[in-house]
């Protein structure tokens, strides 16, 4: 429990630092975006499993939850793509 | 969901002996579940209506994001999964008759949302301050709409944690019976959830 907390401080950092960093990409480069989803799915994935306890439920619940998270992180992905066209 | 009660056994022999393996459950009330899936899909909504409005108007959304305080979203960020690290340590006491520190868990995953409260209020302040309303323009609308229904989410998790500690405090739940604080966790952790999307998407993504 206290790890799970301790790796979402931890990601949460990441993904603030991000937000300031100048990353050794090309402008326009779907990286950054790509990087903050996925840290936002591993953040998700913690909240779900760990602390919604969501990895000792019925499966059903589960795949729900975190369905609901991939999805939205993918078409908010699928957003910054489309804008960068 | 809560289970009945097995049915008395015409073989009370055959059942006396105790399953060691925990089946699978849902932490919580049924009903609050469908409410937090209700939840999810609205804000599945406005967080992908967020991201493709913003194609239309790329330059006004990054300006608009320049304008937000991005170190007061970080830190509502970590007073959020901190809340709730505490609900899920309540929880995990109280599964274990252990009320007192139940009930000490649960005061301090009150005083992250209460800090969350205050760092919002002053955001929503500067942006006062600033003449920003929900007709300045389309990044501004969707930022108070976003921001603004998630508050009121964090106000309602505070008062059902606020119910639950005093419950907890007075012994009211143990390992007999956790089903309401589990659910009102679950409330509370969904709240987290919708910040964790809400966060990187709004603050810092562009």
């Amino acid at each position: 429990m206290t790890r799970a907390w301790l790796a979402l401080l931890a990601i949460t950092a990441t993904t603030y630092w991000l937000g300031g960093a100048q990353l050794p990409v090309a402008a326009g480069s779907m990286v950054p975006v790509l990087a903050l989803c996925a840290l936002s799915f591993a953040k998700g994935l913690l909240v779900i499993l760990e602390f919604l306890e969501l990895r000792h439920a019925p499966a059903l619940w589960r795949w729900l939850v975190v369905g609901w998270l991939a999805l939205v992180l993918a078409l908010i992905a699928l957003a910054y793509w489309v804008g960068r066209w | 969901m809560r289970f009945p009660a097995v049915p008395a056994s015409p073989f009370p022999a055959a059942t006396s002996v105790p399953s060691t393996a925990a089946a699978p459950r849902l932490r919580g009330d049924l009903g609050v579940w469908l409410v937090i899936l209700l939840e999810l899909l609205t804000f599945a909504i406005l967080f992908v209506a967020f991201a493709f409005a913003r194609t239309r108007e790329l330059a006004l959304f990054n300006a608009g994001q320049d304008t937000l305080n991005r170190q007061a979203g970080a830190a509502n960020t970590v007073l959020l999964i901190t809340g709730s690290w505490c609900v899920a340590c309540a929880v995990r006491a109280v599964q274990r008759s252990a009320s007192a520190a139940g009930a000490r868990w649960l005061l301090a995953a009150l005083a992250c949302g209460a800090a969350f409260v205050a760092v919002k209020l002053a955001e929503y302040a500067q942006k006062i301050d600033a003449g920003v309303d929900f007709s300045s323009n389309t990044f501004y609308l969707f930022y108070l709409m976003l921001t603004g229904f998630h508050f009121l989410h964090v106000l309602v998790g505070m008062l059902a944690l606020a119910y639950l500690w005093a419950k907890t405090r007075r012994g009211a739940y143990g390992a007999h019976d956790v089903h309401a604080l589990e659910t009102g966790a679950a409330f509370w952790h969904m709240v987290d959830l919708l910040w964790i999307v809400l966060f990187p998407l709004v603050y810092v993504m562009r």
